[in-house]
């Protein structure tokens, strides 16, 4: 469908990470069961009280590119819908690094993957100080070790004889 | 095998476990991965790429252990190779070739054999020509069998089966050949017994037991004919002769439609899925009569099918039948006669065995084989209270007698050429004319006699050199009673 791929391209980008998406489609649901329960003037107010700034701002923008004003509450359901599917199929790339990334820093990771993977994929960090530093990343089944703690394991394997010589010196 | 950590960094791939069902493990990603292959989960467990799909891999589990969403798993880029080599003589092992006894660890053996091969081309086989004992009496002089076949032992539950096959161990091992018995989802109590049965008879060093009992994953059982032919195919490579028991394999099919229908491979009939019948006949394909480096080997397979009420036409004993070159029957009635081997010699079929006989077996074969059609048909005549003749009844008698002759013990075993001889004395009513009690006494004291008296085992296997089945008669009449009198010192 054309309007799913308008979505899932342009307007999703905001998504950076599998918390952020999961918290979305969360709120999808929870806005879903009551779409009919409301007057057609309350859905603003159903956003303000259910979600947080950033995400009632996207939700708008997904009605607004689609035309569909906030009294079409079946042109709502639909748009909606299609958005948790599309969250669905996005792909993980999962990141374990050595220290909590700051949102600047989160930013950063999330453009250079649009940029190199293209759009549909969400970031999984997890934090794990035994990898001293650098990264291990996995996307589409790959798995990247770049730790600082697999470098310098390396390093000792590599030089064991000059390391034990000069120790033993 | 290595750790998970090694695979991981080994291959750069990853995959994690999205839906656990029973044997079956549905990963994603690992985008490189092959059929076949073995892959390493984080938790220690081990399976094999049973199906690849665009976004999910299926996995066979190997393992009891429960595996959870969520776990890594690692390629390794090797398929399921097994360690074999004499050290494994004597043991217990488990399809993945860890010892299962409870005994002593097992020195691991240099070698690895890959389980699933592709069977040997024709230009590495050769004709099937050395008679094969089993040391059976009806199968040996009615039904026989030739080193390389692939003969199929077919029947209802508790019709003597299993007892035929241990025989022909018996009696293989202590030929100096190598057997392998692949005990395929049986009771942990009856592969106990089994190895147990070949220690008390001192051949168990001369074997190897594959078994995956009932309790056993799924996967792991699914790989025990395999394991069992890569064993056999090991010493057969080093020029020997092997026979492999596969028993059996209508459980091994049932726990292969059962991981099929969790793979969620359309059901054919009987539910099985459509490709068990390439996968049993890939496996029989693997026996045969090979030409190796270090010069002929052969294997031998007894595939096992347990019928249900008798009933030949069922679906994986149909194929197993159209796979094999031959099948012994074990009739349920025959065994509620009190027939032991109860094999019933119209509805066995050997399609190779014949042509590795000598020409005076061959007259043999053919006498017995008519001789009982015979008997049976005149069977039918005293069902009716007709009055019977002289020679009908001289026929019945004589019928009983080879009857009596081809009834053994449990485990009992008889050389061929003793086989012959003592048939040709019952024959010629040289013996067996007296009570079956004293018939069975008479042939007691020849059996003792060929064991332990050389001269006397020469004299019998010099009469089996003769060129035809009437003129070994006409040497029985005369010389028969000299050896049966030679043989009663053994009388106890």
């Amino acid at each position: 469908m054309n309007d799913e791929n308008l979505i899932r391209y342009d307007s999703l980008k905001s998504l950076k990470t599998t918390q952020e998406a999961d918290s979305f489609a969360e709120l999808i649901d929870s806005i879903l069961p009551n779409l009919f329960k409301i007057k057609d003037s309350e859905f603003e107010d159903i956003l303000s009280k259910t979600t947080g700034k950033s995400n009632s701002t996207l939700i708008k923008n997904l009605l607004e590119e689609n035309k569909i004003t906030q009294t079409d509450h079946t042109g709502i359901k639909r748009v909606l819908v299609q958005v948790r599917d599309i969250i669905k199929k996005f792909k993980v790339v999962k990141l374990t690094v050595a220290i909590d990334p700051t949102e600047q820093t989160i930013s950063r990771i999330s453009e250079w993957v649009y940029k190199n993977y293209g759009p549909g994929n969400l970031l999984d960090i997890e934090t794990d100080e035994s990898i001293l530093g650098g990264a291990i990343v996995s996307i589409g089944g790959f798995y990247k070790d770049f730790s600082l703690k697999k470098a310098i394991g390396e390093v000792f394997t590599n030089n064991k004889k000059d390391l034990i010589g000069s120790l033993t010196k | 095998m290595r750790d998970f950590n090694y695979y991981l960094n080994l291959t750069d791939e990853i995959g994690y476990v999205e839906q656990v069902t029973d044997a079956i493990i549905y990963v994603s990603g690992l985008p490189m991965v092959k059929p076949e292959e073995i892959v390493v989960f984080e938790t220690g467990e081990f399976g094999q790429v049973f199906s690849i799909e665009p976004e999910i891999v299926e996995i066979l589990i190997f393992s009891k252990n429960s595996i959870k969403p969520g776990v890594r798993v690692a390629r390794t880029n090797e398929s399921l190779h097994v360690p074999t080599g004499v050290e494994l003589l004597g043991r217990v092992i488990n399809p993945v070739g860890l010892a299962i006894d409870g005994e002593r660890s097992i020195k691991a053996p240099k070698d690895k054999r890959p389980i699933n091969v592709i069977p040997a081309g024709i230009t590495k086989r050769s004709a099937i020509t050395k008679p094969f004992e089993t040391g059976v009496l009806i199968v040996d002089m009615a039904i026989p069998l030739g080193h390389g076949q692939r003969e199929l032992v077919v029947g209802d539950r508790k019709t003597g089966k299993t007892s035929i096959l241990t025989r022909s161990i018996l009696t293989q091992t202590r030929k100096g050949n190598i057997c392998i018995y692949g005990a395929i989802g049986k009771k942990k109590i009856d592969v106990k017994k089994i190895q147990e049965f070949f220690r008390k008879e001192g051949v168990l060093d001369k074997m190897i037991i594959v078994a995956a009992v009932s309790e056993d994953p799924a996967g792991l059982i699914y790989l025990t004919p395999y394991t069992a032919m890569a064993m056999s195919e090991y010493f057969r490579d080093q020029g020997k002769d092997v026979l492999v028991v596969l028993d059996d394999l209508s459980t091994h099919a049932k726990f292969y439609r059962e991981i099929a229908l969790l793979g969620k491979k359309f059901p054919g009939r009987n539910s099985y899925p459509s490709d068990i019948f390439y996968v049993h006949a890939r496996l029989m394909e693997r026996a045969g009569n090979f030409k190796t480096e270090n010069g002929d080997g052969s294997i031998t397979c007894f595939p096992v099918a347990e019928t249900a009420q008798g009933d030949l036409s069922g679906y994986i004993e149909t194929n197993l039948m159209s796979m094999t070159d031959g099948h012994l029957y074990f009739d349920k009635d025959l065994f509620y006669l009190g027939r032991r081997p109860a094999v019933n010699p119209f509805l066995s079929v050997t399609r190779v065995g014949r042509q590795t006989q000598t020409n005076l077996r061959r007259e043999i074969n053919r006498e017995i084989i008519s001789f009982l059609n015979l008997y049976e048909k005149l069977q039918a005549f005293v069902h009716f209270g007709a009055e019977l003749n002289e020679s009908i009844k001289a026929t019945l008698a004589t019928g009983e007698k080879i009857i009596r002759f081809f009834n053994q013990e449990t485990n009992e075993t008889m050389p061929l050429n003793l086989q012959i001889v003592i048939f040709c004395m019952i024959w010629v009513n040289v013996i067996g004319n007296k009570d079956p009690l004293s018939t069975k006494k008479e042939i007691s004291n020849l059996y003792n006699a060929y064991h332990k008296d050389p001269k006397f085992k020469a004299d019998a296997d010099k009469l089996t050199e003769t060129a035809s089945f009437n003129s070994l008669l006409g040497i029985v009449k005369k010389q028969g009673q000299e050896l049966v009198k030679a043989s009663l010192i053994y009388d106890k």
